[in-house]
């Protein structure tokens, strides 16, 4: 198997296989986990595998807790996009650093920027991998777009007006023909 | 043939809350009591991923003939979404949409808008998204194995609903098993909580349930208040001990003394005078006595970083001993010369550690405001100190339990063990299942 970590902006189409599964996100442990769960399932069912991974930085390192399985003649190609996203607005306000020196700044930090923050996230997500999801269209249609967690709808959303035909799930579904 | 149960446990191995230890005691009874057991539970990917913490040594006490069917749950509300059919509006802002929908329910039920009863009630829960599948799943299993009873435990209470929409879809009948009361607070015992939708939806249920139990006596007589047309549904069955948490019988200490609580903190646990009093009680102590907390702190993985600030420093003669394997509690219980229970709220909340610490014959410590639930359970025990969470009464009681730990004669140990063993799980449960074994035998759902 061939496990490429890609820079944001830099995915090549070319290398992709006719048949292919893209995986969106996972910016939160759980949904990580479930989108770690959906390659591997990916892999093992033959399939090539694109995953956008909002935890993992642009330098890469396999996360231990959940081992890749090996299978040969594979492509998976992670784009981590974890260091694009922490750039973006709603990654700001999320962080709680500028917000610390008072009770009000705190307070404010709390109740109000924080859920902006949590509100723009998925817009946020969107908005790291476009380009790279720009570039797939070029390949041929995934056999399944899979939903990692709630931040990656939008995402999915938009993924999904590129390839209209094709199964959108939070479960690994692949159409049969 | 055996009669088949369908039960359906939210909570169940290898999850570790603390409703999962009635939940395992409820399938083992029912099955020495010659039932088929089907449970439906969730998936272990939820208990890891989204709850954080699993114990899975807990997998290993389902008794083995036992069906367990894992029907996927989670928070997120993907899943339950037709992405495709989203506006662009709301595919650009997903998260918004869940607390929309919670204030419209919210809304719904805070205006002064008609009641329209000829509409199903909604439930306001956060496990709601679960009913659906679930009750599919029942369906198929009812579909392989004919189903004679349908028995809900809950929180979550979507598990209520399940069972409803199953019992009368298989026309089975069903009961429910509240670990906490749903609808009334149950550390203030206010009754009006809920939405008003969801109250219908618990009216409902408790109309069409065969038998309602409840932990305690206290939630019992709240919801005969409350729904005073189905008081005789509202039965007691008491949380109990199981007996492989008990050790051996206990001796006088001679110091240093090990004072020891277990159990899953939270932040209502009033631990904070508790450590105010230890930090003065130390000193009139001998050396080297100490303080220990078995357990997970809180039941989210999230809650473990703020729970951790509540504790002392080790240095102050206290020590965290982390998680306490079920298999490992009868020598932790053993270990300790004076048991504290610590439990927050009021004649509602019993706390299943007192059981144990009951059964232990040894002197033990509640601290709970008088009243409380809890309280009232320890006072059947000489060994007993009931207190108010404040850190002078309780440094009262940390030096007098010492004492008593001191002088402990094992014959009244023996006493108090023997006299506390009608709290043992298998005695406790055993209402539940008569009730549903007679009313089963006894006919059709009222």
């Amino acid at each position: 198997m061939t496990v490429t970590y890609v820079e944001p902006g830099s995915i090549d189409a070319r290398v992709i296989g006719e048949n292919w599964v893209l995986v969106l996100g996972g910016v939160t442990r759980a949904g990580n986990r479930h989108s770690r769960r959906a390659v591997i399932e990916a892999l093992d069912s033959g399939l090539d595998v694109v995953w956008f991974d909002g935890l993992e930085g642009t330098g890469g390192s396999e996360t231990p807790d959940v081992p890749m399985v090996p299978a040969d003649d594979r492509t998976l190609l992670i784009v981590g996009f974890a260091d694009t996203e922490a750039k973006s607005l709603a990654s700001r306000l999320r962080s709680p650093a500028g917000f610390q020196a008072n009770n009000a700044a705190r307070f404010i930090w709390r109740h109000v920027l924080r859920r902006v923050g949590s509100v723009l996230r998925p817009r946020a997500c969107w908005a790291a991998i476009r380009p790279d999801v720009s570039s797939l269209s070029e390949a041929a249609p995934p056999a399944a777009i899979v939903i990692g967690d709630d931040y990656s709808i939008t995402s999915a959303w938009y993924s999904g007006r590129i390839w209209r035909d094709t199964p959108l799930s939070t479960q690994l579904m692949v159409k049969s023909e | 043939m055996k009669p088949h149960l369908l039960y359906i446990a939210f909570w169940y191995p290898p999850s570790r809350a603390s409703g999962v230890y009635r939940a395992i005691a409820t399938t083992k009874e029912f099955i020495d009591a010659g039932w088929d057991v089907t449970v439906v539970s969730t998936t272990t990917d939820f208990f890891e991923d989204e709850v954080g913490s699993i114990d899975a040594s807990l997998l290993a006490h389902i008794p083995e003939t036992a069906a367990v069917v894992r029907v996927p749950f989670t928070f997120g509300i993907a899943p339950v979404l037709n992405v495709r059919s989203m506006t662009r509006l709301g595919a650009n802002f997903p998260t918004l949409l869940g607390p929309i929908r919670r204030w419209s329910a919210t809304a719904r039920s805070v205006l002064p808008l008609p009641e329209d009863r000829s509409r199903p009630p909604r439930i306001m829960e956060n496990y709601v998204s679960w009913i659906e599948p679930a009750v599919e799943a029942g369906m198929q299993v009812g579909e392989r194995h004919r189903i004679d009873h349908i028995l809900a435990t809950g929180n979550p209470y979507s598990s209520f609903e399940a069972g409803r929409r199953l019992g009368e879809a298989l026309g089975t009948g069903f009961s429910i098993d509240y670990r906490d009361p749903w609808t009334i607070d149950v550390f203030t015992g206010r009754s009006d909580i809920a939405n008003r939708d969801t109250t219908r939806a618990e009216r409902r249920i408790i109309d069409e349930a065969f038998w309602c139990f409840h932990v305690n006596q206290a939630i019992a007589d709240a919801y005969q208040e409350k729904y005073p047309e189905s008081a005789e549904k509202h039965q007691v069955v008491y949380n109990g001990y199981d007996a492989e948490s008990i050790p051996g019988p206990s001796q006088s200490a001679k110091g240093p003394y090990r004072f020891g609580m277990l159990g899953t903190l939270n932040d209502r646990w009033p631990i904070a005078p508790l450590f105010e009093a230890w930090a003065t009680a130390r000193a009139q102590l001998p050396p080297g006595s100490e303080l220990v907390l078995g357990g997970h702190l809180g039941y989210f993985a999230h809650s473990q970083e703020l729970l951790q600030t509540h504790l002392p420093p080790e240095s102050e003669g206290f020590r965290y001993l982390g998680p306490i394997a079920k298999s490992d509690v009868a020598a932790f219980y053993s270990s300790l010369d004076v048991v504290i229970v610590p439990v927050p709220g009021g004649p509602m909340v019993t706390s299943g550690k007192v059981f144990e610490a009951l059964a232990l014959g040894k002197p033990f410590i509640c601290i709970q405001s008088a009243g409380g639930g809890a309280r009232a359970l320890a006072d059947e025990s000489p060994l007993a100190i009931g207190v108010e969470p404040k850190g002078e009464s309780i440094l009262g009681a940390l030096l007098q339990a010492a004492e008593m730990a001191r002088d402990l004669d094992p014959e009244e140990s023996l006493r108090v063990r023997s006299a506390m063993a009608r709290y043992e799980r298998h005695k406790s449960l055993t209402p539940m299942v008569e009730s549903i074994t007679g009313r089963r035998s006894a006919g059709s759902p009222t």
